[in-house]
């Protein structure tokens, strides 16, 4: 596990500090921001055990520290779990989180809908109660999506969630175990849909179903929507027409202390920018061409002129 | 209801239908015979010829002390990464592997093993080498050879569970991993005691199997024994592959 420290040296801290008393918004770090600054306050953005999660921590961290915040970025902090507790003992201030992911954990299995408002309106009073508070949400979503190869997509004319509900017994699934019975994933899909599959093989997320979709052990893969694999391997998300599945937006979840302007200005201009396809590229900057996640956040930050 | 009250209700829920209890029992039995179908097929040949012939001891010490330290779980997942693909494909090879090494053992031991007065005897009275196998180091073998049979078979149902892990979803082990994964107790307990009854119906099944395959006069004993004379009696050895 390794975590980015991020410190501005006290140089450069001092230095900032002058440029504000001797001239208010004429500072030469290029901050859009309206005047509000950190003011050097600490903050520390906590991010869970995959490469999106500490690329997003890294761009909100980065974005932050260009606004006279004094940042830490601890990547691969922990699990969902593991980060909650984190901002309840306040090892960490911040973390970016997924809309329907992070209400199921808090309110229980099948709470988040596909509704964006209806649910991020849940999220918000959930979050309330524990102390916590959510920024804007991005329209860059992660979503555990079904996926089937070009071949297949071909073979059986599959575009919609619909139009597997037709073929379906003569396909095999491939997904995390839970997906047998969580409400989004098998009994969802027949409940929704009709769905039902020939086999459901409970396989971890990631490179072992992609690998096994590709061979042709499995018809239809569970995977996360930003995975670079899928336009790697040429794979066919298929679309869920009647929405089932809960919204993924990204959302960054600071605990109420951050709760300002300053704070809020900043990350909602991160979350503005990104949307699922650059933040799928990111990933794959990542994953595949293992570049550092605080290279690439900061690539992106500077390309999208917020640092 | 009590734990195993509810366990057992699970088990009677989920027995029918499609992909259910029966329906998963039946594929990792199916997946356990051909594993170990295969694994006689290759195994038994070679170890006859050498245990008949005594050569290559090493060999067979070899392969038994692999055997013994390889972990299941890595020759499954070793399977899956040399052949890229889940399923029965690296399921089989691994338990193929599995079950090759005590069938090995014991055959190749169990003949090697046979009194050599029995031999010469069996030569004296004209036996060619064939029916010297035939007619006497088979039958005196074969509580030995069943035996590693019996531990190959139990073995191979027992790991056929995790192939689960691999993707051969036709097992019980499928309700222990999903059961895992949503901290249901009684789903993982009832994919277990189903594996379990499954074992032990085999052992079971082939113990049976030995007592009609091994000659009445080998029966009674711990291992081969023969008088030849009154007051000369030879044993076989008490030797490394597991004991009939």
């Amino acid at each position: 596990m390794r975590h980015v420290r991020m410190r501005y040296s006290g140089r450069a801290l001092g230095a900032m500090v002058l440029g504000v008393v001797f001239g208010l918004g004429a500072v030469a770090c290029g901050d859009d921001g309206g005047g509000e600054s950190g003011d050097g306050e600490s903050i520390t953005v906590g991010a869970a055990d995959f490469s999106e999660s500490n690329i997003l921590a890294q761009l909100y961290g980065q974005a932050l520290a260009a606004d006279d915040f004094d940042v830490t970025v601890e990547e691969s902090f922990g699990t969902r779990p593991v980060l909650l507790d984190g901002l309840e003992d306040g090892s960490i201030d911040m973390t970016p989180e997924y809309v329907g992911a992070l209400l199921d954990e808090l309110e229980g299995p099948g709470t988040a809908t596909g509704d964006t408002d209806e649910s991020v309106d849940a999220l918000n009073s959930a979050l309330a109660d524990e102390g916590l508070v959510a920024f804007e949400p991005s329209e860059a979503q992660d979503v555990d999506a079904l996926a089937v190869t070009q071949d297949t997509a071909d073979e059986f004319g599959l575009e919609t969630y619909s139009d597997l509900a037709e073929v379906a017994d003569e396909l095999v699934l491939g997904a995390p175990p839970e997906c047998a019975e969580f409400p989004v994933c098998l009994p969802g899909l027949e409940d929704t849909y009709g769905i039902v599959f020939e086999e459901f093989v409970p396989l971890e997320a990631g490179p072992v179903t992609i690998e096994a979709l590709t061979n042709g052990d499995i018809d239809v893969a569970r995977v996360f929507s930003t995975s670079p694999a899928i336009v790697e391997n040429d794979l066919v998300i298929l679309e869920d027409d009647m929405g089932l599945n809960p919204v993924q937006n990204i959302i960054p979840v600071a605990t109420d202390e951050f709760d300002t302007d300053a704070v809020a200005d900043t990350v909602n201009e991160v979350s503005a920018a990104l949307t699922t396809e650059n933040l799928t590229e990111m990933v794959g900057q990542v994953d595949i061409d293992r570049e550092d996640p605080a290279d690439v956040a900061q690539q992106f930050l500077e390309d999208e002129g917020i640092i | 209801m009590s734990f195993l009250g509810d366990v057992l209700q699970y088990i009677a829920d989920n027995w029918s239908g499609n992909n259910g209890i029966l329906d998963r029992s039946i594929g990792h039995l199916e997946l356990s015979f051909w594993s170990l179908a295969i694994a006689l097929l290759i195994t038994l040949p070679p170890a006859v010829t050498l245990g008949h012939v005594r050569r290559g001891g090493n060999v067979a010490i070899n392969v038994a002390n692999i055997g013994r330290a390889l972990p299941s779980f890595a020759i499954l997942v070793l399977a899956y990464q040399l052949t890229d693909r889940i399923g029965a494909v690296p399921a089989i090879i691994a338990l193929v592997a599995l079950a090759v090494p005590p069938i090995f053992t014991n055959t190749y031991v169990g003949l090697s093993q046979v009194d050599p007065e029995l031999r010469e005897a069996a030569r004296g009275m004209g036996m060619s080498g064939r029916q010297l196998l035939r007619r006497v180091e088979l039958p005196i073998a074969m509580p030995l050879i069943m035996a590693g049979i019996r531990t190959a078979a139990v073995q191979v149902v027992a790991t056929a569970t995790l192939a689960i892990l691999i993707g051969w979803a036709e097992t019980p082990g499928y309700y222990i991993v999903v059961g895992l994964s949503l901290g249901n107790n009684v789903q993982v307990f009832a994919g277990a005691l189903v594996v379990v009854v499954l074992a032990l119906g085999v052992e079971l099944l082939l113990a049976g199997t030995q007592r009609l395959v091994v000659s009445k006069g080998l029966r009674r004993s711990r291992g081969p024994r023969w008088t030849i004379e009154e007051d000369l009696e030879s044993e076989v050895p008490a030797t490394e592959p597991v004991p009939a």
